[in-house]
């Protein structure tokens, strides 16, 4: 084998990607959490959503030569014991299958992240690729709150004054003076 | 036995090296195209692949070997279809185990793809694993996903590696001083015959005498010591 490892191949150009607002209509299809674009508003950067337990973002970044679809969770911050987490995180990897939990230091953080290459994504694999990234997040990260005893991260938004958005309410049924 | 038998004790997929002579066209038991669309990129790369077969389960991957690690690359069933995973042993044993966990953390924080998993063992291992869902790959972005994930892996991954200093599992070191011993004891076998050793060849070629002919005839040479 040559000493480069990806040797030169014939392959076509990777392109096309999802934009942010793409990826928000995506989300607000999926779920029915309220949704929220982040960065500004000519420029946004990442949606994200937020359920009732955590805050889970969606941004596209370009690392390596590849556009890449990050999901990315804090789900509880400031651990009170401190010594359990490396080994709970490591645990928490062992079991997790698509996607890495890490400790963000001062403030101590607890974080989620997976990627997967955007350059192909679609709808309805982006909607499997969300909701198996909420699944695994949500068994891991409440697991991890309890054992080292650590502050919900929406309670931590809550304090400083960050709140869910309010969704529009969607019509269930039309209004009797809709009918007929 | 298989001429990668000394690359390490067991395959980091969990199952067994491929019997002497066995083919890489092995019969895959999972369903669909996957498998043969994965080995023919593969091989459109440039890699020489090898099965990694499990004596229940089959065909669960391919191992391709790096400059600095053996990768397993397979096609996995999920509960949301197939995905593609890639492993890699980065480090079996550690002298300082007690910075295993610190070392997985940091690299965890610092990768941009895929995650660093830790196991107790014995012996402790640090392993690189990471999974796409196999629909968003085709032949380029399959290229640019393993050449972003080898980068990801020196980069990222030796550092912890470096930190707990572990025994490398793709360290062929240890084979080519082996070698190099065998060679040795072979001209001195032939010092004390009063014959005179075959002079060696134009392209630097040592002599083939016994076991070492095969590995010389490939052109492989003993990476640099860490």
């Amino acid at each position: 084998m040559s000493a480069d490892p990806l040797p030169t191949a014939a392959c076509p150009p990777v392109t096309g990607c999802p934009d942010v607002p793409t990826l928000c209509a995506w989300i607000e299809a999926a779920d029915r959490w309220p949704v929220q674009v982040l960065g500004p508003a000519q420029a946004p950067t990442a949606v994200a959503m937020w359920y009732p337990s955590h805050l889970q973002v969606a941004s596209i970044h370009r690392a390596h030569g590849l556009d890449w679809l990050v999901m990315q969770v804090t789900f509880c911050a400031r651990p009170k014991r401190k010594m359990a987490v490396l080994p709970l995180l490591a645990h928490a990897n062992l079991q997790m299958e698509g996607g890495r939990w890490f400790r963000l230091a001062r403030p101590v953080r607890l974080v989620c992240a997976h990627e997967v290459p955007a350059a192909l994504l679609d709808r309805e694999i982006f909607a499997a690729t969300w909701e198996r990234f909420r699944r695994e997040v949500l068994s891991h990260g409440i697991e991890l709150t309890l054992r080292t005893r650590a502050e919900a991260w929406l309670a931590v938004l809550a304090q400083k004054g960050l709140t869910p958005p309010r969704r529009r309410a969607r019509r269930r049924a039309a209004v009797p003076a809709e009918v007929g | 036995m298989s001429d990668d038998a000394h690359i390490a004790v067991d395959p980091p997929w969990g199952g067994q090296w491929p019997a002497q002579g066995q083919s890489i066209d092995v019969p895959t038991p999972a369903p669909g195209p996957h498998w043969r669309l994965l080995r023919g990129w593969l091989v459109d790369l440039g890699f020489d692949i090898e099965p990694n077969l499990h004596a229940d389960h089959g065909l669960v991957g391919y191992s391709i070997r790096l400059r600095n690690a053996l990768v397993g690359v397979g096609a996995v069933a999920r509960p949301h279809g197939v995905h593609l995973a890639i492993t890699a042993v980065l480090c079996r044993g550690m002298e300082r185990e007690h910075l295993a966990l610190l070392a997985l953390d940091h690299a965890n924080a610092a990768l941009r793809i895929g995650q660093l998993l830790y196991y107790p063992g014995p012996p402790a291992e640090l392993a690189f694993y990471a999974s796409t869902p196999f629909a968003l790959l085709n032949e380029a972005v399959f290229r640019d996903y393993l050449a972003a994930i080898f980068r990801e892996v020196e980069e990222t991954c030796f550092g912890a590696v470096g930190l707990v200093r572990g025994f490398h599992p793709a360290d062929l070191s240890r084979l080519w001083e082996e070698l190099e011993a065998i060679v040795a004891e072979g001209d001195k076998a032939v010092a004390a015959s009063g014959a005179e050793p075959a002079p060696p060849s134009a392209d630097g070629e040592a002599p083939k005498t016994g076991e070492t002919a095969g590995a010389v005839k490939k052109g492989r040479k003993p990476p640099k010591k860490h």
